[in-house]
């Protein structure tokens, strides 16, 4: 792997906690993360695997009861857990920026989006004049493909579409250009047609101007159009990454292998559909060992010891035993 | 716009005549106001012709239809008792219950909205935690022993402040106002106070609910996002959001705020029309306590589009022309 500072993000051994009623319960355990300047990463994982979660946490955007509690969060080499909250919010929104899933809830409904998105510009910079800001802000909405930016950027966040209000934030993501976007499933609540455009106005976007972007997503097929690279997650950890296309067609993990499965396309119609056997376990319930092996047919009780990363081919890696191909 | 307002005006005028029936009726049915009216010792002459004069011995609905195309020219009758015009009566006293009204609701929302936002933000701390237990002071204690209370503290134990009366008032556009001299904002302070405190203690505790729930937002994540400072988040994205209900239920209860004077006016010896109307009802004096009603719905009405003002200014996605169905 390359070295940390050529590394526009570099995450090593991340761990969330929250404070429950049953005591404190690690959301995220171990998570490392590299990405490369102007690189597309994707993070795959089903509900409650902890991909929001490696998110926020990156973001420092953690709320009460959760909690960072370990781990480095490398943002240019610098340790964004070490530095002061003033610092951190000179980079958040700057240098790196988050998209969120649900477009009806991101933007505040009482603000115009001019208000909205210039406030981003001033927070980093006062000494943007009015004029020079709404230019813009004007200028982003068109890159992102939206008509009469003139006349939108006075509108309502309810005037707009999901798909619009999407495109509203990620314009206002990138408004200062940052290195890296983290983006948390953008368009799982939009129609596939819009969730294409999306897809292809962003990866446009990002190659432009060499932004890196994170996208959080549990839909395979959306990851294999639009990342280089793929972490999968399963209960709070990362059990395989490596480029887009090997881990794809040769999973190594026997979850990812179940992962791509239970994608339907996969399927001849009419026979029953692919399906991972069991549920993902209660974040209170986790296994030990490898947190997959009671629902793994290859487990043995060797599974049950914690199962370090261990190197593959390729530059991948995965955290399993007896993984499917040769390691 | 224009046909909102139209239409609010309609809806006022359907009010005043379904409250004017139904008052004439109701005070028509409680007693006869010539038996609380006559001295007892009068003789039946005389008592023929009081009931003539004051058009008592007509049947009820020719009395309403008197009052009606009297209240049209804008006269609403004599009071019984005063023998001056209700209306005069009442207007006289209103300046004065209006500014206590409009003072303590100044006070709630000046010391409530600040307390409720840092309440809301740090639920936990000791200070919220003090500030929600003086709000459930404020909403437990009876008013008016409250105001007993601050009397006997800060008028006959300390002598900072006066106990009763309006003091000094200085005529603006010929209404007699308190707030311009000393004397009279000393005086003014004790009865606002009391009048507010309920309303302090429910403006805290909607703030803090509407903080509460804004910050779980998606955009107030987002705004931090972004990098904008606490400080902008707070006052301005979610202070925004939160004043929605606020203004709703304030204006509700800017209504009650009027009501609730009569108790307060009385402890303090305010000369507004608490006690005007008090008195009115315990003669019936029909005149009075209709004209006092009539003024009191005009007023409730126009507090309701005031809000609904405010509410589309504050929130833009409510439209004028959709409400009032």
């Amino acid at each position: 792997m390359a070295r940390a500072d050529d590394l526009t993000l570099d995450v090593r051994g991340l761990e969330t906690r929250f404070l429950t009623p049953k005591g404190p319960i690690s959301a995220i355990r171990d998570v490392s993360i590299q990405v490369r300047p102007g690189e597309i990463v994707g993070l795959v994982g089903e509900s409650g695997s902890g991909k929001s979660v490696t998110g926020l946490s990156i973001m420092g955007l953690i709320d009460a009861p959760g909690e960072v509690v370990d781990g480095e969060v490398l943002l240019n080499g610098e340790d964004l857990r070490q530095i002061s909250a003033r610092r951190r919010r000179q980079l958040r929104g700057d240098r790196i920026a988050m998209v969120f899933q649900d477009p009806m809830m991101t933007l505040n409904p009482v603000l115009r989006i001019r208000t909205q998105m210039v406030e981003a510009i001033r927070a980093h910079d006062p000494k943007v004049g009015a004029k020079e800001a709404l230019r813009r802000c004007r200028d982003a909405l068109a890159q992102v493909g939206i008509p009469a930016p003139e006349e939108r950027l006075d509108a309502y966040p309810h005037q707009f579409s999901g798909g619009m209000r999407q495109r509203v934030a990620i314009a206002t993501a990138m408004l200062n250009g940052p290195d890296l976007i983290i983006a948390d499933e953008p368009t799982t609540a939009l129609d596939v047609t819009i969730q294409a455009q999306i897809l292809a106005e962003v990866q446009t976007l990002c190659r432009e101007r060499g932004t890196a972007l994170i996208w959080i997503t549990h839909d395979l097929s959306v990851v294999a159009g639009l990342a280089e690279r793929l972490y999968v997650m399963y209960g709070g950890g990362i059990v395989e990454e490596g480029p887009v296309d090997p881990v794809l067609d040769h999973p190594l993990h026997p979850y990812t292998d179940g992962l791509i499965r239970s994608v339907p396309w996969h399927n001849e119609p009419g026979r029953p559909l692919n399906q991972i056997p069991g549920m993902i376990p209660a974040l209170d319930r986790m296994p030990r060992g490898c947190r997959f092996h009671p629902r793994c047919d290859r487990a043995d009780e060797a599974c049950r010891q914690p199962v370090a990363l261990r190197e593959g081919p390729d530059n991948r890696r995965v955290r399993c035993l007896y993984p499917l191909g040769k390691v | 716009m224009t046909s909102f307002l139209l239409r609010r005006t309609g809806q006022t005028v359907v009010a005043l005549l379904v409250m004017s029936v139904l008052v004439f009726v109701g005070i028509f049915m409680v007693g006869n106001p010539i038996d609380i009216l006559i001295d007892p010792a009068a003789t039946p002459l005389e008592r023929q012709q009081t009931i003539e004069a004051f058009g008592l011995d007509r049947p009820v609905w020719e009395q309403y239809w008197g009052f009606l195309t009297g209240a049209i020219s804008g006269d609403l009758g004599n009071s019984f008792i005063y023998n001056q015009p209700a209306l005069d009566l009442i207007l006289a006293r209103l300046p004065a219950t209006l500014e206590l009204a409009f003072t303590a609701l100044a006070i709630a929302l000046v010391f409530g909205i600040p307390l409720g936002i840092v309440a809301g933000l740090k639920p936990r701390a000791p200070l919220s935690r003090a500030i929600m237990s003086f709000s459930i002071l404020g909403f437990s204690l009876p008013t008016f022993w409250i105001g007993l209370i601050m009397i006997m503290a800060f008028s006959v134990f300390l002598g900072w402040l006066p106990a009763s009366g309006r003091g000094e008032t200085v005529d603006v556009l010929g209404i007699p106002i308190s707030l311009f001299t000393l004397d009279g904002i000393l005086h003014l302070l004790l009865p606002a106070l009391n009048l507010a405190l309920f309303k302090i203690s429910l403006v805290i505790r909607l703030t803090r609910a509407g903080v509460m729930e804004c910050m779980q937002m998606d955009y107030v994540r987002f705004a931090r996002a972004k990098g904008i400072s606490e400080g902008r988040i707070v006052g301005l994205h979610v202070l925004k959001n939160t004043l929605i209900p606020l203004i709703t239920v304030m204006g509700i209860e800017f209504g009650s705020l009027i009501a609730f004077a009569v108790v307060t006016e009385t402890i303090f010896a305010w000369p507004g029309m608490g006690k005007l109307i008090i008195d009115a009802i315990a003669v019936l004096d029909r005149p009075l306590i209709l004209a006092y009603l009539l003024i009191t719905v005009v007023m409730f009405s126009v507090i309701n589009l005031v809000v609904d003002l405010l509410y589309s200014v504050v929130d833009p996605r409510v439209r004028l022309e959709d409400q009032g169905e």
